[in-house]
């Protein structure tokens, strides 16, 4: 039986009990005001060259096309969706099975927009594979995919607030340009992580197996070169309204003759991620003035600690954060300190932290790094 | 390789065997040196250079058999400050020397 096609869709509202609905065509008009209710029948074809809004669809989605703007589109995904694509602007894109629950939980295997696309919230079971965006993702910071296998997430302009934990190995991470507020926990390694763009208020980022991270730390004075050395151990502690303090300790005197030189400088310490001689993530933990250096030893060992104070900066846009892999809680007198073997690079004093009912005012962090290993400490006081 | 020396007018430029030391230099020119050495036979030669300045250097270094001194290959001097105290610690079996020095 050939299949029937409507091309005036304005008003409609239909509702189909155990027959098949496809290919519906609005043509260059819109959706809008359309109100459909499938029970466990598939939907093929929507098209909607003017968009739409408050857009149901209950059944597996073929393809849901726009040349126009989806605002408030409402998708619940029992089964697997193809593609969902927008060359315009999508106002408001929510997925959900049922009721508040915002996920797809069969693969995904496109979810594209070469226009806008905000408030997309997704969670995925099983493999997606891929997320892209061509245009501006203005708050696609909802998108989460818990134990899935992405093949790829690329972006080619600016994708900020993208939320995104994986606990299986991602086979790729690309960013042509810069990815704002990437909340990334990797428990396993990536195949690659390739990053030609910057990457800001990258969050998280803990890689365990097959990459190698290191700190650096490198010496900056006027009028000499950078000088690069070892450091065993750092520590930086940030006050809400106060001057931070920041300490390196470097091994051996083997640098000595660089760092008198530099004296008058400042040190800066950064986290690199690499993968042989191949740096994937590089970002910076500090920049302090040299204010002090100290030089202690005896006959067979000796070490030189440079330690300064920078001046407080003003937090501006205060931040709401969960804080992760936390192995010790302190209460004493009213003052609660978090320590987790997670650092949040993008924490600041001032935001709000989050753990397990506990929500305070960051007022203290403190990085450490050493043979011991390394912790982010967070202090109420 | 570290090494200590003392120096004051009128004396010969000591050197002392360093079993440990600390060094910190400020941003705004303040410098600290304290030397701890268990050579209690020195304790006369270092009392006499009091008034003096200890200098300490960093380098590849030769030690004379039996002398308290050094030679520094392409020596870095780290700091030079001026004596302000010598302290003199003793127990049933160790001894030792600390002194101290500071500069502005």
């Amino acid at each position: 039986m050939a299949l029937l096609t409507f091309n005036n869709l304005t008003g409609l509202d239909v509702s189909f009990n155990g027959e098949p609905f496809c290919n519906i065509s609005a043509g260059t008009s819109s959706l809008e005001g359309l109100d459909t209710a499938y029970n466990g029948e598939p939907f093929y074809g929507t098209e909607a060259g003017g968009g739409g809004s408050d857009i149901e669809i209950q059944a597996p989605a073929g393809i849901i096309t726009t040349g126009g703007v989806f605002s408030k589109i409402s998708v619940c995904f029992s089964m697997l969706p193809g593609v969902i694509a927008a060359s315009a602007n999508c106002g408001e894109i929510k997925t959900y099975v049922s009721g508040n629950i915002i996920a797809i939980r069969p693969e995904a295997g496109t979810v594209a927009a070469s226009g806008l696309v905000e408030g997309i919230k997704v969670v995925i079971s099983l493999p997606v594979g891929r997320v892209d965006a061509d245009g501006w993702c203005g708050n696609v910071a909802k998108i989460t995919v818990v134990r899935a296998l992405p093949g790829e997430i690329s972006a080619s302009v600016v994708v900020s607030g993208i939320s995104y934990k994986i606990s299986a190995p991602v086979s790729q991470i690309v960013s042509g340009a810069g990815i704002s507020g990437l909340l990334c926990v990797l428990a396993a390694t990536p195949a690659t992580v390739l990053l030609t763009g910057g990457i800001g208020r990258c969050r998280h980022l803990s890689v365990t197996i097959g990459v190698q991270r290191r700190y650096e730390c490198k010496i900056q004075c006027v009028g000499f070169d950078d000088a690069i050395v070892p450091i065993s151990a750092f520590t930086s502690r940030q006050r809400d309204g106060s001057p931070s303090y920041s300490e390196v300790t470097i091994p051996g005197l083997g640098y000595i003759t660089q760092i008198l030189k530099r004296t008058d400088g400042y040190f800066r310490v950064s986290v690199i991620i690499a993968k042989g001689d191949e740096t994937l993530f590089r970002e910076d933990i500090f920049t302090s003035p040299i204010d002090t250096m100290t030089v202690t030893g005896n006959d067979r060992t000796q070490t030189i600690m440079l330690s300064g104070n920078r001046p407080a900066s003003e937090n501006t846009g205060q931040q709401i954060i969960p804080i992760r892999g936390v192995n010790y809680r302190r209460l004493s007198n009213g003052e609660i300190s978090l320590r987790s073997v997670v650092t949040d690079l993008y924490l600041k004093p001032g935001d709000t932290v989050i753990y397990d009912g506990d929500s305070f005012t960051a007022r203290t962090i403190t990085y450490s790094f050493s043979s011991v290993g390394c912790f982010m400490e967070v202090n109420s006081r | 390789m570290v090494i200590c020396k003392m120096t004051m007018a009128g004396f010969s430029d000591l050197m002392i065997p360093i079993n440990t030391f600390q060094v910190f230099k400020r941003r705004n020119g303040t410098i600290g040196v304290q030397v701890t050495t268990r050579r209690f036979d020195l304790s006369r030669a270092i009392a006499d250079r009091a008034s003096g300045y200890i200098v300490i250097s960093v380098g590849a270094g030769l030690e004379r058999a039996g002398l308290p001194e050094y030679i520094l290959a392409a020596p870095t001097e780290i700091a030079t400050a001026k004596v302000t105290r010598i302290r003199i610690d003793e127990g049933v079996q160790n001894k030792s020397i600390t002194i101290q020095a500071k500069s502005n």
